[in-house]
């Protein structure tokens, strides 16, 4: 039998100079962390120029203005919609507006115990058309343009839709539109788990709870790996102050009207019928064929929340015939804060906006 | 047979004994009783309304003791006696059997855990849940339903009925919740605990064969990356989907019956519960809802008739 020698010697030193990194790194980490730190998000100027209830209407001026007609952000109701303005740098705000982009983005407040028994169709029918009827009297014009994120996304199909006079583009970004899927963890628990009756249990579905949800979606990553990261890069001060930002916009989490998630679960995790044209809302059919206006709809190759095929499937049951499927190879939120996408995402939708204006 | 009558005879002379004991008993106390409400201290509530010379109270009484001492008399007949007996003999057999289908159920609950203990150090494969082993959690429900929540269920009766019934339920969806939760929360420990199995095997193989890893970020990532591995799988499954409905169904409803708890205490105390407020709220939102679609009337009015004027 060979007898096996352990680098004894190795193993020691190895351990040596991690403990003086371990070391050095504490020690930087304890300047960084109490010193001045910038984590403060959602920083380009803007004005609130239309208040409704708990809703709020943000306007964002471009220096130079390059396209007419404004652009109607519709950000979802899980979430908040600082994530679009993380730091001057890591904003599609800040990109849209040096393309020459007029912004109005959409803040849904937090909604409260009075606001359970607000539906899809009060927010479709009422706060998202109200708002769109303000910006065209506003600007003097008759349509506007949409871009949605996600759920805001979903909002935006089911507006547009409905009221296809009212709107000149469409964008939509990580939108789910098609809930026939076993891909992703999302779908899978949602058609088999009665989440829903925890509204009942609630009143409304609570922020935390379904931030909760979330990372359970990839508890070795987000609930462990995340965090190592941390520490290993908490001397770092530009590292930390990203990741607090991060922090601060995940975990800002508003609960979700009771009506609306219920709603949400049952006609579309469930039943799936806004792919089919089969929704209802205010009593009123979703036909996705009213949808004619030129189309871009963007999603992620590795979004776990909203696979590429509940995203890819929209354009086809469409009834535009401009239309166009970006897929990037980035997860949900990527699309929107990585680098990378940084450079590509915000300017894809000013120049696409920009030709069909002109 | 002989044992049998002697017995009888033995119980027959203790029940006497103890009948005459009690009988003397009564009838001093009665005595007592009413020679001290005869005396000044004697009040209008113990005084009969007829004037008869007897006292309420003593009367009440009297008439209790009479019965009683009949009872008394009726029980120490040697057929009451017997019949007593073969009552007492068949009550204990009952509590026997009682509690002999109590000891089988936790028999069986501990024939589960055991097994589940069992298993474990027991070979390990990455990637498969397949002897993910969460019974315990139902065998430990099941002695609960069989044996414990029938005593939550029995009906309440009397005045407060409503509220024992309130808190019996609490105790009831509490104990299924928390089953359920740590149901939960075992099933998440498992790719924790089969991933290190998964390291240690492979440490014990890179080790036999001279291979030894100095760099500690090297094995983080291996172990991240199986715990994911692992973890995916579990998410994915079967198993973890009902747990985690049947956690979030037992969750709403031990809210529920809680608010229930909490709403009546609140109603004692004359301060507006969740379901009144929510009553408020809905009005409030059929109000609002109704305003600004009559304001949208009113205005597409006058933009009409500022049309027709113009």
């Amino acid at each position: 039998m060979s007898t096996v020698k352990i680098p004894v010697d190795l193993i020691v030193k190895n351990l040596e100079e991690e403990t003086k990194a371990t070391r050095s790194r504490l020690k930087k980490a304890s300047t960084v962390l109490t010193g001045e730190l910038d984590t403060e998000i959602s920083t380009t100027p803007y004005d609130i120029v239309y208040e409704e209830d708990r809703v709020k209407l943000k306007h964002y001026k471009p220096k130079k203005q390059r396209t007419k007609i404004p652009l109607l952000v519709i950000y979802a109701l899980i979430n908040r919609e600082t994530m679009l303005d993380l730091q001057p740098g890591r904003s599609v705000v800040e990109t849209l507006l040096n393309q020459g982009v007029e912004v109005y983005m959409i803040d849904w407040g937090y909604p409260t115990r009075k606001d359970q028994y607000q539906t899809i169709g009060d927010h479709v029918n009422g706060y998202i058309h109200n708002i769109v009827d303000f910006i065209r009297e506003e600007k003097g014009i008759e349509k506007v343009n949409i871009m949605g994120i996600c759920m805001g996304g979903v909002f935006s199909v089911i507006y547009t839709a409905l009221h296809p006079e009212r709107v000149q583009n469409l964008v939509t970004t990580v939108t789910p539109t098609n809930f026939d899927t076993n891909q992703g963890l999302l779908n899978i628990w949602m058609k088999n788990t009665d989440a829903h009756v925890l509204c009942d249990a609630y009143a409304n579905m609570p922020g935390d709870l379904m931030n909760l949800g979330f990372l359970l979606l990839n508890p070795a990553r987000l609930m462990i790996d995340k965090y190592v990261g941390f520490m290993k890069n908490i001397d770092n001060k530009n590292f930390v102050e990203n990741f607090i930002r991060m922090e601060k916009w995940i975990f800002d989490s508003p609960d979700v009207p009771a009506a609306t998630f219920k709603q949400f679960i049952l006609d579309f995790y469930k039943k799936n019928l806004l792919i089919k044209s089969e929704l209802e809302i205010d009593g009123e059919r979703v036909d996705l064929a009213k949808i004619t206006m030129p189309v871009l709809n963007f999603y992620g190759k590795f979004d776990h929340l909203v696979p590429p095929e509940a995203c890819e499937q929209f354009t086809a049951e469409i009834g535009s015939k401009d239309k166009e499927d970006v897929c990037f190879n980035t997860g949900h939120i990527g699309i929107y804060v990585s680098s990378k996408y940084q450079r590509e995402f915000a300017p894809k939708i000013a120049s696409w906006l920009s030709e069909r204006e002109n | 047979m002989k044992d049998d009558n002697g017995q009888a005879e033995a119980m027959a002379t203790f029940a006497q004994t103890w009948l005459n004991t009690a009988q003397k008993m009564w009838q001093d106390l009665a005595s007592f009783q009413q020679q001290t409400t005869e005396g000044p201290e004697a009040t209008a509530f113990t005084q009969d309304a007829d004037g008869d010379g007897k006292y309420k109270t003593y009367r009440s009484m009297e008439t209790t003791f009479a019965n009683m001492l009949t009872l008394m008399k009726l029980m120490a007949s040697k057929e009451s006696q017997e019949a007593l007996s073969k009552g007492m003999a068949g009550f204990a057999e009952s509590m026997v059997d009682l509690s002999g289908e109590s000891m089988d159920s936790i028999a069986d609950y501990q024939a589960q855990l055991v097994q589940t203990f069992a298993k474990i150090g027991e070979h390990t494969t990455a990637y498969n849940l397949e002897d993910l082993d969460h019974t315990t959690f139902a065998a430990f429900r099941e002695l609960y339903r069989s044996e414990l929540q029938k005593y939550l269920h029995v009906p309440k009766i009397g005045l407060p009925r409503e509220n024992h019934e309130r808190l019996s339920n609490l105790v009831d969806q509490t104990g299924l919740y928390y089953s359920h939760l740590m149901e939960l929360v075992f099933i998440f420990m498992v790719p924790f605990e089969k991933t290190n199995r998964n390291m240690q095997e492979k440490m014990r193989l890179a080790l036999e064969e001279g291979d030894v890893n100095e760099d500690f970020g090297k094995s983080y990532n291996e172990w991240i990356k199986t715990l994911e591995g692992h973890f995916m799988e579990l998410l994915q499954s079967k198993e973890y989907t009902a747990v985690l409905n049947e956690t979030i169904s037992s969750h709403a409803s031990y809210k529920e019956t809680r608010q229930q708890v909490i709403n009546s205490v609140l109603t004692e105390y004359q301060i507006p519960t969740n379901k009144d407020m929510d009553e408020v709220y809905k009005d409030l939102y059929v109000t609002r809802k109704k305003v600004k679609e009559l304001t949208r009337q009113v205005a597409q009015l006058q933009k009409e008739l500022q049309a027709l004027s113009a």
